[in-house]
């Protein structure tokens, strides 16, 4: 017999957080449901404790997309749709908007969220690894505090953030980049359309003359959650650019994988795949 | 063209039913209900094969809300069943046999109650071994699934021809390979959903629901009911798809609900969730095939050796049918005067196999098809050449020695058009001088050192051909007829119903256009009927691309009786000659020789005041086939189709994702009748052939099926096939309404063959299983994620 719950939506950020405050560690926040309602269907075992379901969707002080000073806020409950159309999203994180459009469908866009692609966790989340290539912050609220941290410091591993049970995720804080940046997001999915990523990485790169000035790159669906591999990165900077470079770049980001998962009834396939891709877009970007 | 001596037919039309379905008004078997409606919940058990000790309802009776719990006990006539052989259980009571099997039903109003109740039925299993892997069904020491039978085997059908050893003498060129194909679920976007109503007659029920082919149905339902055929009325409601895959599924549950309905005595639903549809229904055989094949330097081929084994899972299901179609097929559409080929079906615990679009012949031609391109690669021919060469021409005789001389054979017609259209030949050959060198194998170290990475493009193209030849109808499976009604108001209006049923092929709109040929009106004016058994005669299944051909011609039967009493009126009415001629169109029936006219409408009232019996009854039986069973030799079908294939590619050799850029498909199914309709059949087709090629696969362990929902069980999106370009050879068929064939499996048929070969020409490198996914694009392996 499927599981009863309990449903709250709220169209007002206040009591929202009050009802988070008193119940929040049974309670599962929704903002578009596309995970949530896949997860309810099948009973999955992670809804064991929750006896509420309390839907954000609607909170418009979660939907806006705006730049301030040099910070580019996306809130929470902005659909891929909305995020994919935007002007700023499109001129300033272009890696982003690559990431979004590609998510799902156009029903699956027009309703799943950012905030809620970041707090489901899962590994192959695609709008994670561009937000992780941009630096981002989060800002998560509770009653009568809020508090902004860097996003990687809250993914912990699949389906679990160090999102504590009486906050919810607001808003994504994006440092306007400067805009000469290359770029490339790569997504791979069994199919075309509706697909979720089999690998997906962002990639940033600034380079002066044929050095590499800055290297940022994040991987998706390759290690437990969403990753930086910012050792490498750190390595790079400086160094000549030349097809042997790439390729060892490529290997190393290989051999992390390897460590960090082990050997998986993917990895035969995955780890050659990722290496020739990783390769061909880094040599496609100089 | 010809379109100027027809009216009607081969003009683009679009379907009758067509507003209806995209306005959301068309009623499909969950949209209707009925006062007083139970809902009935299936109990399976969570064993694939093992000895039922006991089966506890009574906990689950208590439930308030529930009304009845219905078991084996209750049924009234055969709880053992089946489309051909009667070995599934209604209701499982000894042993269950696959992870399919339903034991008992949960019934009341509340669905809530009866989702509780079917946690407390308590089912006692003690677990027998599995028996999964089909490739070891026929060993000695193999566990029997139906132990009465002394054997897993389900069937086999051996096809001897001329000499094999002699042939493979005569070869200079022998090669040997093994393909493989999975099974594969039909995807209807409408899951099961069937409701036994009960009548104020006395063991009378009339069942609506989604059903394939309401005659078969009704002969279950009325044996497990143990009441007379015309008791049961099957009244078939829109159908949401079936490709093949409403049938038996569907026939079950119809005799679940009928028996429940008895007990209850009120209207019983049973309506499955996307995960019970897969688990439940039948699926695609998988193939095991075999082929030894000889050839000389000149590419003629001297000798077929084919050993073909199909896993039937559970229950015999179609398997017999469907493995029959394979032996008839297996050599292609080629010329081999050596052919020794054996085909068996066998039972296992995996679940169980059956009817789909195709029906035995994607995997063949999947094998057949590879397996020429490879021939011309060692001889250095071309894929065209190697077909030309051994292609069937007028008068060539098939592997079951049949001479294929009272129809058009048009392969070379059909290859002719496809390469053309696709500038076959120049792209081969560029795409084929690209081959990377090092592309013959794969890497097995997971960390890749310099040289194996590559520059330049991941991205490389290649195109491929593939053909076929098909039987039309059911040939030598058995009885091919079929039978069509039609009565015309005094105003000129139309009903019309066929023996065949609508399955969303668009065969109402079909059969409306050969009516209105015949009869000189427009499809508008005709009403064709609700689909219920009582309505008209058996007319058989609707199944092997019969419907056009066998169906079509009962209809032009039927409406070419009332046009000859209509004629024979106006001679008397007009006092012509009796060899006066008439022509029907555009809503007039004019007298040839006077140029006397009038308008159908008035012709229809004038016959109804005269007495003139407006209303007929069309039939059409098949010309006679045979097959010998021993040395599989004989006439299979009446008549046959050909087909052209060719698909173009771009394979991402990093990552082994294959995008279907183009297909070109063109298809002789004799004349055609709505052009809108065979276009659909085409771009469907192509479409379901894309995703058997490379992505769709029902993966199983331990009998248990792995991907239950269309999150994880994969089928190709819009967006990931290409363009389609449909083309038709229009060779009449003599037997044919119109001189039409067969279309709707053909277009199915052939795809996955032309994408294996066009992998091959862009990679370099030749695949041998379905489907050609990321992982055996980039390992040659076949990786699986297996649940815990």
């Amino acid at each position: 017999m499927k599981k009863q719950y309990s449903f709250h939506k709220f169209t007002k950020l206040r009591p929202a957080l009050e009802f988070m405050n008193k119940n929040g560690a049974q309670s599962k926040i929704i903002a578009g449901g596309t995970d949530m309602l896949v997860d309810i269907r099948k009973g999955a075992s992670k809804l064991d404790p929750v006896k509420h379901i309390v839907d954000i969707h609607d909170i418009q002080e979660f939907r806006n997309i705006e730049i301030k000073g040099n910070v580019c806020r996306i809130g929470a409950c902005c659909t891929f749709k909305e995020i994919g159309i935007s002007e700023d999203v499109r001129s300033y994180f272009p890696v982003l908007k690559m990431a979004v459009d590609r998510i799902g469908s156009p029903q699956i866009r027009n309703v799943a969220t950012i905030g809620g692609n970041i707090c489901n966790l899962a590994a192959c989340a695609d709008s994670i690894a561009p937000l992780l290539v941009y630096d981002v912050q989060v800002r998560l609220c509770s009653v009568g505090d809020e508090r902004i941290v860097p996003l990687e410091n809250i993914l912990i591993k699949p389906y679990k953030t160090d999102i504590h049970p009486d906050e919810i995720l607001a808003e994504i804080h994006l440092p306007l980049p400067v805009k000469d940046w290359k770029y490339c997001f790569y997504k791979l999915g069994r199919r075309s359309g509706v697909s979720i990523s089999r690998l997906s990485y962002a990639i940033l790169l600034k380079t002066n003359k044929d050095k590499i000035e800055d290297i940022r790159f994040a991987f998706g669906a390759l290690f437990s959650v969403p990753q930086r591999l910012k050792d490498i990165e750190k390595e790079l900077k400086q160094q000549s650019i030349s097809a042997d470079l790439w390729k060892e770049v490529s290997r190393k980001v290989a051999q992390k994988i390897l460590d960090e998962t082990g050997v998986r009834w993917s990895t035969f396939y995955k780890i050659p795949a990722l290496q020739q891709l990783f390769y061909t877009s880094l040599m496609d970007l100089t | 063209m010809k379109n100027n001596i027809f009216s009607v037919v081969g003009k683009n039309l679009p379907r009758t039913d067509a507003y209806e379905k995209v306005t959301g008004r068309a009623q499909y078997a969950a949209d209707i209900s009925f006062p007083g409606m139970c809902f009935a919940a299936q109990k399976k058990t969570t064993v694939p094969h093992g000895i039922i000790k006991n089966i506890d309802i009574s906990q689950a009776e208590r439930v308030t809300g529930v009304e009845v719990i219905i078991t084996h006990k209750d049924v009234p006539g055969n709880n053992i069943s089946g489309v051909i052989k009667y070995d599934q259980p209604v209701f499982s009571f000894d042993k269950i046999y696959c992870p399919a099997d339903v034991v008992s039903l949960v019934v009341g109003e509340d669905k809530e109650a009866v989702q509780k109740a079917l946690t407390l039925i308590k089912i006692e299993v003690e677990e027998l071994p599995v028996l999964s892997d089909y490739t070891h069904a026929l060993d000695k020491d193999a566990l029997l699934i139906h132990p009465e039978n002394k054997s897993n085997l389900i069937n086999h059908y051996p096809l001897r021809k001329g000499n094999i050893e002699k042939g493979f003498q005569e070869s200079d060129v022998i090669i040997e390979r093994t393909y493989t194909t999975p099974a594969i679920e039909h995807a209807y976007i409408e899951p099961e959903c069937i409701t036994a109503v009960p009548d104020f007659r006395k063991d009378v029920y009339k069942i609506y629901g989604s059903v394939q082919n309401p005659f078969t149905c009704r002969r279950i339902v009325a044996q497990v009911m143990k009441v007379p055929l015309a008791n049961i009325h099957i009244i078939q409601n829109e159908l949401g798809g079936s490709f093949g895959g409403k049938d038996d599924t569907m026939d079950m549950l119809a005799a679940r609900a009928c028996v429940a309905c008895k007990k209850v005595g009120k209207p019983v639903r049973i309506h499955l969730s996307r995960e019970e549809s897969i688990i439940e229904s039948y699926k695609r055989h998988p193939y095991t095939m075999n082929y030894k094949v000889g050839v000389s330097n000149k590419g003629i081929l001297k000798a077929m050796k084919i050993d073909i084994l199909a896993d039937g899972g559970a229950y015999a299901s179609m398997s017999p049918f469907v493995t029959w179609r394979s032996v008839v097929q297996a050599t292609g559409p080629y010329e081999v005067k050596n052919v020794h080929t054996d085909v068996r079906a066998v039972y296992t615990n995996n679940p169980y196999t059956g009817a789909m679009r195709g029906f035995g012949s994607p995997q063949i031609i999947f094998a057949q098809e590879s397996l020429m391109d490879e021939l011309a690669d060692e001889l250095h021919m071309s894929p065209i050449e190697i077909r030309r060469i051994n292609g069937y021409k007028q008068d060539s005789e098939t592997a079951s020695g049949q001479i294929l001389s009272n129809h058009v054979v048009s392969l070379n017609q059909v290859i002719d058009k496809a390469t053309k259209e696709s500038d076959f030949e120049k792209k081969y050959e560029t795409y084929k001088a690209k081959y990377s060198v090092e592309g013959n194998s794969h890497s097995i170290n997971l960390i890749l050192n310099d040289n194996q990475f590559s520059a330049g493009s991941n991205i490389k193209e290649g195109i491929g051909l593939a053909c076929s030849f098909r039987g039309c109808s059911l040939g030598a499976e058995g009885v091919d007829a079929t039978g069509s009604l039609i009565s015309i108001q005094k105003d000129g209006s139309v009903y019309l119903i066929s023996g065949l049923a609508e399955n969303g092929q668009g065969l109402r709109m079909t059969f409306s256009m050969i009516a209105a040929e015949t009869l000189g009106i427009s499809p508008d004016d005709i009403y064709y009927l609700e689909q219920d058994t009582s309505r008209v005669a058996d007319g058989g299944p609707t199944v092997a691309s019969r419907s056009t051909l066998v169906g079509g011609e009962a209809v032009k039967n039927a409406a070419e009786i009332v046009k000859k009493r209509i004629e024979k009126m106006l001679i008397d009415e007009w006092e012509l000659s009796e060899r006066a001629t008439f022509k029907f169109a555009d809503h007039y029936i004019v007298h040839e020789g006077s140029g006397k006219k009038i308008a159908v409408s008035e012709a229809c009232d004038k016959a109804y005041l005269n007495g003139v019996n407006l209303s007929a009854y069309g039939w059409f039986k098949a010309p006679e086939v045979d097959w010998d069973e021993e040395i599989g030799q004989g006439p299979a079908y009446f008549t046959y189709v050909y087909g052209c294939q060719i698909a173009e590619v771009e394979v991402n050799a990093a990552s082994g994702k294959i995008l279907v850029k183009r297909v070109t498909a063109v298809h002789d199914a004799g004349q055609i009748i709505n052009r809108l309709g065979a276009l659909g059949q085409i771009y469907g087709g192509v479409s379901m052939g894309a995703g058997y090629g490379i992505m769709e696969e029902v993966i199983v362990k331990n009998a248990e099926i792995q991907n239950i929902n269309f999150d994880e069980y994969l089928i190709p999106t819009s967006v990931d096939v290409g363009e389609i370009r449909a083309f038709f050879v229009e060779n009449p068929d003599r037997f044919g309404p119109f001189g039409a064939k067969s279309l709707g499996e053909p277009t199915l048929e052939i795809t996955a063959a032309a994408i294996n070969n066009a992998v091959a020409n862009a990679l370099g490198k030749r695949f041998y299983h379905l489907p050609l996914d990321l992982e055996q694009i980039k390992t040659g392996k076949t990786l699986y994620q297996i649940k815990k």
